[in-house]
């Protein structure tokens, strides 16, 4: 194994399960597929792995998110579970609402925004982001201001309708 | 200088500007108290939105070690043709012996549903010489390490009988069945004939048939009432191969523990292999027709490599390797699933497995 991946691995991972995360949304899910495209990188041993293994994790949530369409009608039997016969703590209900709504928020910004953000955060830099997306590098920056804007705009938008919504 | 983007403002932030690009851009603030302001703004909008990523982030977990992806998916590659060879040649194989015994009838005819539950009253558990000689046959080509497998088909007196218990068999030890696969390329011609290969969903185990050599009766696509049928009109004795109904409480003896279960599922049955293996099945209703098949062990130490190792296929397996990774811990059990689903919806339902209470 070439070093440097074990280094991006050690440095990456949690990166990459983040990024992954954000797109499937089921944490078990995101490392499965977060080891696999580390998996590949080990066969393939791209010369620039982050950014190759961001680019192969994008692909495989992709593929993920087509399947997880297909399967909808199964995965509806596992709501139907009765629920946990112990509430849980209203901390835990808090976070679990607040995520809700970020990821209301991710998902009301344009694919390319939302990539471009993800990327981001997830560690790759204008360079790597641009060659990633095609974009120009110069673009990366406008780009990510407005992605940023919008998510948070979003955000406090959804924020108040539940709110509302309460009551 | 004009005005600066919040392009350039935010890539400032974010450290991405060339120092020529960021001499320029302070200059202008120094004098444009405006651009200090957006520039304020674009600060505050950077930090509110990494914030908001943070909360949308998955519950931190140690990562695996890298080595370990590496050997699951060089492994996985020569596992899982092999394993499906496996399902494929000792179905074919067993269902060729158990021909033979039968004296050839129906040979060439692709179906086996004519076969009647044969030889009644003969304790199964004992081949016949004929039998016998066959199964020799087949151990010595197969290897030593082959012989659980091929002796516990050997009561197989019917071909759909000897599938069903293939399938058992490649869920529970694919071990040892992909040691006889090397028989599949000595029979290809039978495996045409015979063998209807069950193409891409390995566990696509017909919903309705429960793992006993009766109901095995049903084909794929048959429905479950059929297989019901069956297990009515034969006495439950007959066959050794059958998975014995058991009640709650001798299959969480047989586990050490409570056997699990998807929540909210209805449970038909809980039964117990006939290998003395100390497995226990638990079938669960999926909706009309649809059976899931939990199939479930002790996790036993010295199995700890094999387990490490389907463990790591589950994992890295998750998009190409559908047959390696249905199987999953829980508590101190083994626990494998089948049932007639997408291999994925198969996973989510294994996630959700809880002990019964």
């Amino acid at each position: 194994m070439p070093e440097d991946l074990a280094e991006v691995y050690r440095t990456t991972y949690r990166a990459l399960v983040r990024f992954l995360y954000r797109k499937v949304w089921d944490p078990e899910r995101a490392e499965d597929l977060a080891q696999e495209a580390f998996a590949r990188a080990l066969v393939h041993k791209p010369e620039n792995a982050r950014g190759w293994l961001f680019v192969v994790a994008a692909n495989l949530a992709r593929d993920e998110a087509r399947r997880a369409v297909r399967e909808r009608r199964h995965l509806t039997l596992l709501r139907d579970a009765p629920a946990p016969v112990a509430a849980p703590p209203d901390e835990a209900v808090e976070a679990e609402h607040e995520q809700a709504r970020v990821r209301w928020a991710l998902e009301r910004l344009t694919p390319r925004d939302r990539e471009v953000l993800l990327l981001w955060d997830g560690g790759l830099s204008y360079d790597e982001i641009a060659v990633h997306t095609g974009l120009a590098r110069g673009a990366v920056g406008t780009t990510l201001a407005r992605a940023r804007r919008r998510l948070v705009e979003a955000y406090e938008a959804g924020s108040e309708a539940a709110d509302v919504a309460r009551g | 200088m004009s005005h600066v983007d919040d392009g350039i403002l935010h890539a400032y932030l974010d450290g991405e500007l060339s120092a020529v690009e960021r001499a320029r851009l302070e200059a202008h603030l120094a004098d444009c108290s405006a651009c200090g302001t957006r520039l304020e703004e674009a600060r505050a909008l950077v930090g509110r939105a990494a914030q908001l990523l943070a909360v949308a982030a998955p519950p931190e977990r140690a990562a695996p070690p890298l080595q370990q992806l590496g050997r699951g998916r060089g492994r996985r590659r020569f596992v899982v043709p092999l394993t499906w060879a496996a399902t494929v040649a000792l179905a074919l194989m067993t269902g060729w012996y158990a021909r033979g015994g039968d004296g050839g009838r129906g040979t060439g005819d692709g179906s086996v549903a004519a076969s009647p539950p044969a030889r009644e009253g003969m304790p199964t558990m004992m081949p016949t010489e004929q039998e016998r000689a066959r199964v020799d046959t087949a151990v010595s080509v197969a290897g030593r390490a082959a012989e659980p497998a091929a002796t516990g088909l050997t009561e197989g007196a019917q071909q759909r009988a000897a599938k069903t218990t293939t399938r058992v068999h490649d869920t529970i030890g694919a071990r040892e069945a992909d040691l006889l696969v090397a028989n599949a390329a000595d029979e290809p011609e039978r495996a045409a004939a015979r063998v209807e290969v069950p193409a891409p969903a390995p566990v696509a185990v017909p919903a309705a048939a429960p793992v006993d050599a009766r109901g095995a009766g049903a084909p794929s696509a048959g429905p479950r009432a059929a297989a019901e049928r069956r297990d009515r009109m034969v006495p439950r004795d007959l066959v050794s191969t059958t998975w014995r109904v058991i009640g709650r409480q001798p299959a969480s003896s047989l586990l050490g523990t409570a056997p699990v279960a998807v929540p909210g599922l209805p449970i038909r049955e809980l039964r117990e292999s006939p290998l003395g293996d100390g497995v226990v099945l638990v079938e669960q209703q999926l909706a009309a027709g649809e059976v899931i098949q939990l199939f479930q062990r002790r996790a036993v130490a010295e199995h700890a490599g094999d387990d490490a190792l389907r463990r790591q296929v589950y994992l890295d397996g998750e998009l190409r390797a559908p047959a390696e990774r249905l199987a999953r811990y829980v508590g101190g059990l083994r626990v494998e699933i089948a049932g007639p689903l997408d291999t994925d919806s198969l996973n989510k339902l294994l996630e959700s497995v809880r002990p019964i209470p």
